[in-house]
This record gives C-alpha cells, structure tokens and sequence, in this order.
C-alpha cells in the first residue's frame, strides 16, 4: 500500500516535468493546473513529514482545507476554460457556497454523516462545472476536435478524479477505524491519482490543432 | 438513503467498488458521448461547407458561361450582320468612284449612307440588347411594360403589369439584375409553361419591394426550382439564382392552393437598393 501512495505522489512530477518541456506555450489554465500541481506537491510533502513525525494535529488541518483549496484552483481553472458569462457566474457562485460550507464544520459541530455530504456538494460542483464545459462545446461547437485541446484532458482528469473518488470521499468520513476500508480507500484514491496525473500530463504536452477553416464560414443560418 | 445506512464493512466494500466503478463508466460514457457528437457535428459542418463551395462553383460556372455565350452572341452579330454592311459600303465607296458620272457617284453615296444607316441602327440593337433605353432612362416600371407590350404583340399570350407603388427608382444596377431575372422569368413561362396570361404585381412595405409574376400554365415549386437550379442543365435558373443572391434578395416558387395557377414572388430589401 505504501508503494502504490508513493507511487501516486510521485507521478505528481510527471506532468510537472511535461509542463516545463513546452513552458512557452502552456495556456493559462495549463498555469493554473501547473500551479495547483506545485501546491499538492507541497501539501502531500507537509502531510508525510506530518505523519513521519506523528503530528497527526497538522496533517488532518491540512487535509481539511483541501477540498476548499482544490475549488478555489478549480474555480480560477473553469473561468479560463469557459466563455459563456452565466456559466462563469454559475462557478463563482458554487464556490462561494462550497466556501461557506467549509467553514461549517469550524463554527458548528457536525455530524460525519453531515461532512460526507459536505465532501459529495464539493465533487458535485465539480462534476457540475465539468457538465458546463461539455454543454458548451455541445451548444457552441468549435471546428477543431475536443480531444486536441488541452483544456479538454484537464477536464477529463478532473472528471475522472471526481466520479472515481466519490464514493471513497463519501465513506472516508463515515467508515472509520475499518482496515478493510483504508486499504480500499488508499487503493482506489490512488489508482484515480496516478490516472489524473497522466490526463493532466496529456494536457500538458498536447499541441492544439490548427483550424480548418474559420468560423465564419461555418455558419448554418 | 441506502448508501448512507451501508457503514458495515462488507456492503461499503460493494458499495465503493460498484459505486465507483458505476461512477468511473458513466464519466467515461459521458466524454466518449461529448466526443463522438462533437465529431459528428464537425464533419457536418465540413460537408456543408463542401456544398456550399460547389454550389458556388456551379454558379461561377453559369456565370462564365452566360458572359461567353453573351460574347459570342455580340461576336457574331458584329462578324455575321456589321462586318458584311460596312464591307458593301467599302465596295460603294472605292477609289473608281471617282472615274465614274454623276448620277452613279450620287447612287453609290446614297446606298452607303442607307447601309451606314442600317449599321447604326444594327449596333443600336445591340447596345439595346444589353441595356434596354427604356430601363435606363425611365426605370424598371416601364423597362416591363415595354417587355410586356412585345410579348402581348405576337397575340399567343397576354402579360399585364401593375406597379403599386414604384415612385422612388432602385440604382441602376440593381433594376437592371431585376429586370434579367423578370426576362428570364417570362422567357421561361413563354417557352415552357404554356400559359395564356402573365401578370405581375408590384408592392412594397418600409422594408421590402414585392414582385410577384402570376401564370395560369404548367410552373415550379420551390423543391423543383432548387432540385433543376443544382443540374448542369439548368442554366437560367441557376442565373436568376445568382442574381438574386446578388442582390440579397429571396424568390419564393410556389403553386397557388386553388391549383389555377403558379406563382414566383421575389422579396428585395430596399435599405440596401437606394
């Protein structure tokens, strides 16, 4: 198990590497995805030496705020990657409320029950935000492929990472104390880290595809 | 409700391995479905826009063609009619002229001048045949009644025309593409629809002019006039076509429900014809 979790942290580096490999042409929401990369690597870091040095107190405080820093880094990715106004206003105001439920747990005591289906709104929003960019390549199509723009494998590994880790992120706060748990939680988490991580990767070294033909020409009215 | 009363260890076992699986297969699904459509979408567009240019490749085409055969018309008039009028007037006015009396001196002179005068009034024709004078110097309203007057002249069918309301003229240009399209509009009918009457209307409203050409013989609907339009055979249509693009206009084909007779209406925006 602990090879499989340092496995996963250390394909933290791999597109880490790619992104410096086309550093002058990353995009803007490859920058954002970089820099939410830099901060896990870190984050993951701190949470070993908390570990390794049974300071339990600081890895859980580190732990808490990471879905509230992951939607924040989301939040700056999805307003890169979307055009549509209302869809921008949609994420600004889901991560306000994610926000505002993460500081729940800080003024109130909750449930587990209650921070589970806190931890499932934040996977919601997410796959939420996601159904947004695929609505809008739907509605306004673009004349290149989906899959040559690296925005779309940023997604892709986002979605993937929200749909796999639902569940364990639902249980996690729920079933504690279960070996049988843990180990099915370090297993699948860290499956869906390592696929994320090459997704992101792609996204990274992808060289968009160049138009056809203008957009203009593409009209059906 | 379920998922949240599954805290034995056993059914959350099932529950995150079928419930992720679950998950992982419908975010899969989703983007392979995002893909595939998007796909589609895009080679849609492509093969539109390949029709497009070859419709706009036949229109070039016809275009061509109708300036070559109007060349070739213009080069044959000149070479067939003019060229053997000023070749007798050459003969007439040879240098034994001179060598001759009088009287033949004065009847050459004057077959030449009737032969020049011939010529003028050939090259006229054609310079008419063009542009028509009327059309030019009093519009389009009276470009058609003078077309009409002709046609109604060979005494096999009658056209009338009525101009509601025609007070302010369109630039010359954009009447005179009307008026080809009227031509080859009535041509059509004359030669195809067997009809006993043609009758045309004209209204106008802020924003458009109406034309609409009435005839009681065999016509086109829309889907015909598209589906003859895109067959290398029909060269008019494909004329009024382009001239009616040209002048961001519509024209509607269509048979009027009392199945009596056809009728062609052409819509023209007037903001951009003034």
């Amino acid at each position: 198990m602990e090879l499989l979790e340092t496995i996963a942290r250390l394909s933290l580096l791999l597109p880490s590497f790619l992104f410096f490999l086309r550093i002058k042409s990353q995009k803007r929401e490859n920058w954002v995805i970089f820099l939410f990369l830099v901060f896990t690597i870190i984050q993951q870091f701190a949470v070993v030496v908390a570990i390794k040095s049974h300071n339990d107190h600081i890895s859980d405080l580190i732990l808490e705020f990471n879905p509230l820093t992951y939607l924040v880094f989301l939040y700056f990715f999805f307003t890169n990657v979307l055009f549509s106004p209302i869809n921008k206003r949609i994420v600004l105001i889901c991560t306000i409320t994610f926000a505002l439920l993460q500081i729940l747990p800080l003024t109130i005591k909750i449930t587990s029950t209650l921070y589970s289906i806190i931890t499932t709104i934040n996977t919601l929003f997410i796959l939420l935000f996601c159904l947004l960019y695929f609505f809008e390549q739907i509605r306004f199509p673009k004349t290149v492929f989906i899959y040559t723009q690296s925005s779309f494998w940023s997604i892709v590994g986002l979605l993937v990472f929200s749909a796999g880790t639902f569940f364990i992120f639902w249980y996690n706060t729920i079933v504690k104390h279960s070996e049988i748990f843990e180990n099915q939680y370090i297993v699948i988490h860290a499956l869906i880290f390592i696929i994320r991580n090459v997704l992101f990767s792609i996204a990274f070294i992808i060289k968009p595809e160049k138009q056809t033909f203008s957009d203009n020409q593409l009209s059906l009215t | 409700m379920f998922f949240l009363q599954a805290t034995n260890s056993t059914n959350v076992t099932y529950v995150v391995y079928f419930g992720t699986f679950g998950m992982l297969l419908l975010a899969i699904g989703l983007i392979v479905f995002i893909v595939f459509h998007q796909r589609k979408v895009i080679y849609f567009q492509l093969r539109m826009k390949k029709m497009q240019e070859e419709q706009q490749q036949m229109m070039l085409q016809a275009s061509i063609q109708s300036q070559e055969e109007e060349r070739q018309r213009i080069a044959a008039d000149l070479h067939d009619d003019a060229g053997p009028l000023l070749a007798t007037v050459r003969l007439y006015l040879n240098e034994n002229l001179i060598h001759q009396d009088q009287g033949t001196q004065l009847q050459s002179i004057y077959n030449a001048k009737q032969i020049i005068d011939d010529t003028i009034q050939l090259i006229r024709n054609m310079s008419h045949s063009l542009i028509p004078p009327t059309l030019k110097n009093f519009g389009l309203e009276s470009a058609v009644n003078d077309m009409f007057q002709k046609i109604n002249g060979s005494g096999s069918i009658s056209a009338s025309a009525r101009f509601h309301d025609y007070k302010r003229r369109l630039k010359l240009e954009y009447e005179l593409s009307i008026f080809r399209v009227l031509q080859e509009l009535v041509n059509n009918t004359i030669k195809h629809s067997h009809s006993s009457f043609i009758h045309l209307t004209q209204n106008k409203t802020d924003q458009y002019i109406y034309i609409r050409m009435h005839h009681d013989g065999e016509g086109l609907t829309q889907t015909e006039y598209e589906k003859l339009r895109d067959t290398p055979a029909g060269m008019g249509l494909k004329n009024i076509y382009s001239r009616v693009k040209i002048l961001n206009s519509k024209i509607l084909f269509e048979k009027d429900p009392s199945n009596t007779y056809y009728k062609v209406t052409i819509e023209i925006p007037i903001d951009a014809m003034l």
